[in-house]
């Protein structure tokens, strides 16, 4: 073969041309979609009695619909717009900016908190800025005063001095050079089925009791939170989260969706996590469905809303 | 409606019944690419499923870009992908297996050994390399176009598409001498 394959690929390709009834089916279909365009403007001139209508038709369509279908359909959407994403550089000088608002809990070690019997704990508020560049980061850490599930567990947190230990109403700001983030200096495949075979085999490393598929739920939502991932990158991970046991829990006109996935921690767990159109991780959320450790059920555990990822130049927060 | 196809888009954000001039203008060319990577008989569901896709995504469209057409080829061979991962899904194999089964079946009627040696080995490539070689040689799209098109640096298409070229060659010419010693084998 002493050819050119590029020049060979193209004379064997030929010249396909459609035929009018190709022709005449994909534009059937394209008008379809036209005529069922969401438009906000007509819905003015429905009248209460067509609008409920119209919301009991969407409600009965939205339970046939089964949820493989529904969910690969949504963050299908997604995924193409985050791979026709422009790719975010960083200029010199200039910084990544993100902040989030995140409540986790606490659960301090046994006899920590002397005088209370049995497990103790609480939830911590906090507000985090991130300013990086890949060889710099700047983290401004406001920590703000615990959620008590129990009254004499809050008497006994101050009591001993634990919220200067959690440094409760202090803003901490810390510098740091040279810190290698594995996750991301890897370098992820950006095609779905190669990059679910690679996060496959990275949980498999991890001891974790947890089944694979969740394993492999957590990592891809760290790298969407940890990594700012390249247009492919981020795709590629929509598209891996679209073959997971995840659940389509809400969409919002303006393409925001949210996915829950639930598991046996123990205990009973389920994860949402919100990206919206363009697949940025904008909220997510673990709440145990059973009481434990002194948590009622139905707590969130963790919960946090994530900005946009953008471009700045100075290490002040921006103004909101 | 006349005007560039920004002004198109822009217009389809209010009127979706505009978006109709973007099949208009690009449906040979979408279709041409995509019975070029999946041929018959998916490939004219797949080209009219671009516009459906295309036109759900419009408010995205970057009206900076005046041609849609590398957008729209975006597209395309994002669907292409996804229709080569989901056959494989359905057969319970790789998706390079299954897009080199496709190559195969769909050229082995209409060209000699040696021409489907090439195709053959081009359902051997990583499916980014094949996703970005596609785009150039059945799509003649430029660098600068399958960059837009893919959201990636004009660098890393070039990289990709001498890593695909260098590799089709190795490829190729590995698999004539093994075909060329297995002939001469029973004389040896």
């Amino acid at each position: 073969m002493h050819e050119d394959p590029f020049e060979v690929l193209r004379r064997l390709a030929g010249d396909p041309v459609p035929t009018d009834a190709d022709r005449l089916r994909a534009l059937t279909r394209l008008e379809h979609a036209i005529g069922t365009d969401r438009a906000p403007v007509r819905f003015r001139w429905l009248t209460p009695v067509a609008a409920a209508v119209a919301v009991v038709v969407i409600a009965v369509g939205v339970m046939l619909v089964t949820r493989p279908t529904a969910v690969e359909a949504a963050l299908g959407e997604i995924a193409t717009a985050a791979r026709l994403a422009t790719p975010q550089e960083i200029p010199t000088g200039s910084f990544l900016y993100t902040r989030t608002e995140e409540t986790s809990l606490g659960i301090p070690e046994q006899g920590d908190l002397i005088g209370i019997e049995g497990p103790v704990a609480y939830l911590l508020p906090m507000t985090r800025q991130e300013w990086d560049n890949g060889d710099f980061q700047q983290l401004t850490i406001t920590t703000y005063a615990p959620i008590f599930f129990d009254p004499a567990v809050e008497a006994a947190y101050y009591a001993h001095g634990w919220d200067r230990r959690d440094g409760v109403g202090e803003t901490v700001t810390r510098q740091l050079t040279g810190i290698t983030n594995d996750l991301a200096t890897t370098n992820w495949p950006t095609n779905p089925d190669d990059l679910k075979e690679a996060l496959d085999d990275y949980t498999s490393q991890s001891g974790s009791d947890l089944p694979l598929d969740i394993q492999v739920f957590h990592l891809a939502t760290d790298l969407l939170r940890a990594t700012n991932p390249t247009p492919a990158l981020r795709s590629a991970l929509i598209e891996v989260l679209a073959q997971l046991p995840v659940t389509l829990a809400n969409q919002t006109p303006d393409g925001t969706v949210t996915l829950t996935i639930t598991y046996n921690q123990p205990p009973a767990t389920r994860d949402t996590i919100t990206l919206d159109d363009q697949g940025h991780l904008i909220a997510e959320t673990s709440t145990i469905l059973q009481a434990a450790d002194g948590v009622p059920a139905n707590t969130n555990t963790y919960q946090a809303t994530h900005t946009i990822p953008t471009i700045v130049d100075t290490l002040d927060p921006p103004t909101p | 409606m006349d005007g560039t196809d920004a002004e198109v888009m822009e217009a389809s954000w209010d009127d979706p019944s505009v978006f109709a001039e973007v099949f208009h203008r690009y449906y040979p060319t979408v279709f041409a690419y995509v019975m070029r990577t999946v041929g018959h008989p998916d490939g004219p569901d797949v080209a009219a499923e671009v516009f459906v896709e295309a036109f759900r995504s419009r408010r995205r469209y970057d009206t900076s870009y005046p041609s849609a057409r590398g957008w729209l080829l975006g597209i395309a061979a994002h669907l292409v992908g996804t229709h080569y991962r989901r056959k494989a899904r359905l057969r319970r194999v790789p998706a390079d297996e299954a897009m080199e089964g496709d190559f195969a079946d769909e050229v082995a009627e209409r060209v000699d050994a040696s021409r489907s040696t090439i195709l053959t080995a081009m359902g051997r490539l990583r499916p980014a390399e094949r996703e970005i070689l596609s785009l150039f040689v059945f799509a003649d799209l430029s660098y600068r176009e399958i960059a837009q098109a893919l959201g990636i640096a004009q660098g890393t298409v070039r990289s990709r598409l001498n890593r695909a070229r260098t590799k089709l060659r190795n490829l190729t010419e590995f698999s004539n001498e093994h075909r060329e010693g297995g002939r001469e084998a029973p004389d040896a």
